[in-house]
């Protein structure tokens, strides 16, 4: 069957290859169990053929022949996702979306159409080089692409100003499963229900995404930072929500463990940043309205050190697994989440280190993002228990299950208890959109 | 250096199994090769990869490469690189995949490439007396920038003597063909050490030397100022700027010459390859022009540049042409 799809879709003219440095390149996304794998030179899996489209029609026409042969097709973008959604475990063919790669800039009414395959940091520097932002700034800016940041829904680290990606969305243009193209008109506000949603966080499980105009954003004139210590991370929450008003472009607090990595400094730390031509005017008043100690130069420091994930690079090789938990809650649940999640990490044997930050804020309450070292005599059962753990807490205490990294393979056996209702409708989708069950099979649901 | 605050919360809240397997290891901590810590990375610099960013498929991009490396998958891929350094300029780790991806190659790829390299050298040098050498490189002649240099440094009045030696090696180094690069260099040492200096235009060439013990500069260290003006958009050669650090001078030469030097996106230490560095024309040619279109896009003004590649690749102008043309 995969031979007959891979010659039809030669013979369409799109660019697919079966060389196994192809299918290497693309046999697994970014979830940390991949790694002590590729060590031991095993492969997480291993998709049998790669197509490399470079406009939405040829993403049509390879939907059309694997749907006609019934053939998997998995999705990827950078492959920086960490939820184990893109790694194609059905083998089948990977879509490589890198060659839908356009980048057009509308000044006048501060827009971009980018397509699919753009690299977030080579987007962010066209854009800076005119004088402009897409302030979407996760920190995997440098090797995430626009169309893995709306399937994952994912969120910038100057969310708390400029909001995720779906507030930066004007308008998609995707394929469906059966290979029909959707496009819509591009408008600053749109009649009916808005469902090119669908799309955003669908992990690529209704369709490929091929283009997407986003806002853009005069590069600010200024910048002004604010660096703030606590003594609990009551008092630091207490301040982030007054904080709120002021609408900071970026905040975010640090507990006390990685105040001491980031800042040498045993207390919690917020820092903000304010931007734009109020800034001092809110700068003045943040630091009036603060009931913490002023702390210049944390925020310069972490700024400085924001996009550096090498540790991983380092601890991983000894034998240390290493992973992120973010999830969402309201205010008034932000303590509780906050140390019940911690101590549910740090009670599973094994793990090293066990710290959480909170780095994306909102009217109603905030994201608060867990990292843990583990060096487990088993590294899938330790990775397994502190997930479980971890999320069945969160849940308990008013978290959510995810925040912006998604659901993937990882967090599928809770994403009934997170949307209920929702749940099944979003089964019906699937089965309506994708009757043979070829994009992204595995993932999610 | 591990803060010894981080330590003493480790131990206080980790438990007795997990110590014991602690203790073992930490000694091992920073010891991985780059290879490895470079395939466990995200593939951070990816946007800055003038080759993935031309050809489109991760299998070229950097961790992916040093994937490949890591698991003896070294038929191809591992020779998609131009030897520009944007990754090394990007990493908190100061990883060049580049350079650690040389020491696999010398398979078929290096051989077929170094073939079409070889039919591609084209020099014609009249020898003459002086006290440095003006040792061109071969992309000068390709680049017809030669016979304007040989007219600039004469009139500017430099004593320069020239040689029938044609290549620094750089590219049997690049394609892992220890041996040969070897035989190259060893004869370049020799001459060169008849003379007090070395002079070229091509940074490629003197970073060869100067890595292998020969007291070389580029042609920028020996010009002077001619006054014509005039808006122009500078191009960084990659290893110029990344490897020679050789960012402002350029561009005070210009300056002096009147012009408005202008910067395109990518630029100075961060500057992009224009795709003609290295080897990569004799790997994957389309894909070279890809990058130097796709390089050309960055600009605003006439692109002046200081490489006889890059202005090839660019089609921009020498700083040394735009003298000649003035003197
Ligand atoms: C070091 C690091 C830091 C990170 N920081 C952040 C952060 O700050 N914020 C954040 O939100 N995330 C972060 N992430 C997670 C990840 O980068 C994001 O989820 C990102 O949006 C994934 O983009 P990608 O292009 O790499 O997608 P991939 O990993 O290739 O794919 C992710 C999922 O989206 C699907 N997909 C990809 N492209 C398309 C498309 N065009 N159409 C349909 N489906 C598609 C895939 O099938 C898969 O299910 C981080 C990851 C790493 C490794
Ligand atoms: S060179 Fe550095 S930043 Fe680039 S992939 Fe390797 S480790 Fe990552
Ligand atoms: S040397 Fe240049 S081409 Fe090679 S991996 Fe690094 S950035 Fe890419």
């Amino acid at each position: 069957m995969i031979e007959k799809a891979v010659e039809e879709i030669k013979s369409a003219g799109v660019k697919i290859s079966t060389n196994i440095e192809d299918r290497i390149a693309y046999c697994k996304d970014y979830n940390p169990l991949h790694l002590p794998k590729l060590l031991k030179k095993e492969l997480p899996a291993l998709p049998q053929a790669i197509a490399f489209p470079k406009t939405t029609e040829e993403v049509s026409r390879i939907l059309q022949v694997a749907n006609a042969y019934g053939v998997p097709v998995y999705v990827f973008g950078g492959g920086s996702g960490v939820i184990d959604a893109a790694t194609p475990y059905d083998g089948g063919i990977a879509v490589s979306t890198l060659g839908l790669d356009f980048v057009d800039v509308d000044e006048e009414n501060m827009l971009v159409r980018a397509g699919a395959g753009v690299v977030g940091g080579r987007l962010e520097k066209v854009l800076n080089h005119r004088g402009f932002t897409l302030r979407h700034s996760p920190q995997s800016l440098y090797c995430s692409t626009v169309g893995g940041w709306v399937a994952t829904a994912a969120s910038g680290q100057f969310s708390t100003g400029y909001g995720n990606i779906e507030n930066l969305l004007i308008s998609l243009t995707a394929v469906l499963p059966d290979g029909e193209v959707v496009v819509e008109r591009a408008t600053p506000r749109r009649a009916g229900p808005d469902l090119k949603r669908i799309f955003v966080g669908s992990e690529g499980l209704l369709g490929v995404v091929t283009e997407a105009v986003m806002k853009i954003f005069p590069l600010p004139e200024e910048f002004l930072t604010l660096s703030v210590e606590y003594e609990s991370i009551g008092d630091a929450v207490r301040d982030a929500k007054a904080l709120m008003q002021l609408k900071p472009a970026l905040m975010r607090i640090f507990d006390d463990e990685e105040s001491l990595r980031y800042f040498d400094s045993e207390s919690f730390t917020l820092i903000a940043v304010f931007e734009g031509k109020s800034a001092s005017a809110k700068l003045k008043e943040a630091k009036e309205m603060v009931s913490g100690e002023v702390a210049d130069g944390r925020a310069e420091k972490w700024l400085e050190k924001r996009f550096d994930v090498s540790d991983i690079s380092r601890i991983v090789p000894l034998g240390f697994i290493f992973d992120t938990i973010e999830v969402a809650c309201f205010w008034r649940d932000a303590e509780k989440v906050y140390t019940e999640v911690l101590k549910a990490i740090r009670g599973v044997e094994g793990t090293v280190t066990a710290s959480a930050h909170a780095s994306h804020f909102y009217e109603s309450g905030l994201c608060f993002y867990f990292t843990f070292a583990g060096l487990p005599a088993d590294i899938e059962s330790y990775y397994e228990e502190v997930w479980r753990k971890a999320v069945e807490t969160s849940l308990r205490n008013g978290g959510n299950l995810t925040h912006h990294h998604g659901v993937g393979r990882l967090r599928k056996r809770w994403l009934s208890a997170e949307i209920g209702g929702y749940y099944p409708l979003l089964r019906d989708l699937k089965s309506i959109l994708d009757r043979r069950n070829i994009l992204n099979r595995g993932v999610m649901l | 250096m591990i803060n010894p605050k981080v330590i003493s919360r480790i131990l206080a809240n980790t438990d007795l199994k997990t110590k014991m397997r602690l203790a073992k290891v930490v000694p091992k901590l920073g010891k991985a090769d780059e290879v490895t810590r470079c395939m466990l990375c995200p593939n951070m610099c990816l946007y800055v990869c003038p080759v993935f960013d031309a050809e489109r498929r991760l299998t070229v991009s950097p961790s992916v490469k040093a994937r490949l490396a890591y698991l003896g998958e070294t038929d191809d891929a591992i020779y998609h690189c131009l030897p520009c350094d944007a990754c090394k300029n990007a990493c908190p780790m100061d990883i060049s995949v580049n350079d650690n991806l040389r020491t696999f190659r010398g398979g078929e790829v290096a051989l077929r490439a170094i073939e079409r390299f070889e039919k591609s050298i084209k020099v014609k040098i009249e020898e003459r007396e002086g006290r440095i050498l003006y040792f061109p490189g071969c992309r000068t002649f390709e680049s017809n920038l030669f016979d304007k240099t040989v007219e600039v440094l004469e009139k500017l009045g430099i004593e320069f003597a020239l040689t029938s030696v044609d290549c620094c090696g750089m590219p049997y180094y690049e394609l892992g063909l220890v041996d040969k690069f070897r035989e190259k260099i060893s004869k370049l040492r020799q001459v060169a050490s008849k003379y007090e200096g070395v002079i070229s235009n091509c940074p490629h060439c003197v970073h060869v030397m100067r890595e292998n013990g020969i007291k070389a500069a580029h042609i920028l260290a020996v010009l002077k100022p001619v006054k014509i003006g005039g808006d122009v958009s500078y191009h960084d050669p990659c290893i110029l700027a990344r490897k020679l650090d050789v960012v402002e001078e350029p561009r005070k030469l210009l300056a002096e010459m009147g012009f408005e030097v202008h910067e395109p996106a990518f630029s100075g230490k961060d500057t992009h390859c224009c795709g003609y560095g290295g080897v990569y024309r004799y790997i994957a040619p389309d894909m070279a022009k890809k990058v130097a279109e796709r390089r050309r896009e960055h600009f605003d003004y006439e692109i002046v540049t200081a490489c006889p590649s890059c202005k090839m690749a660019l089609k921009g102008k020498d700083i040394v042409e735009l003298m000649a043309d003035a003197l």
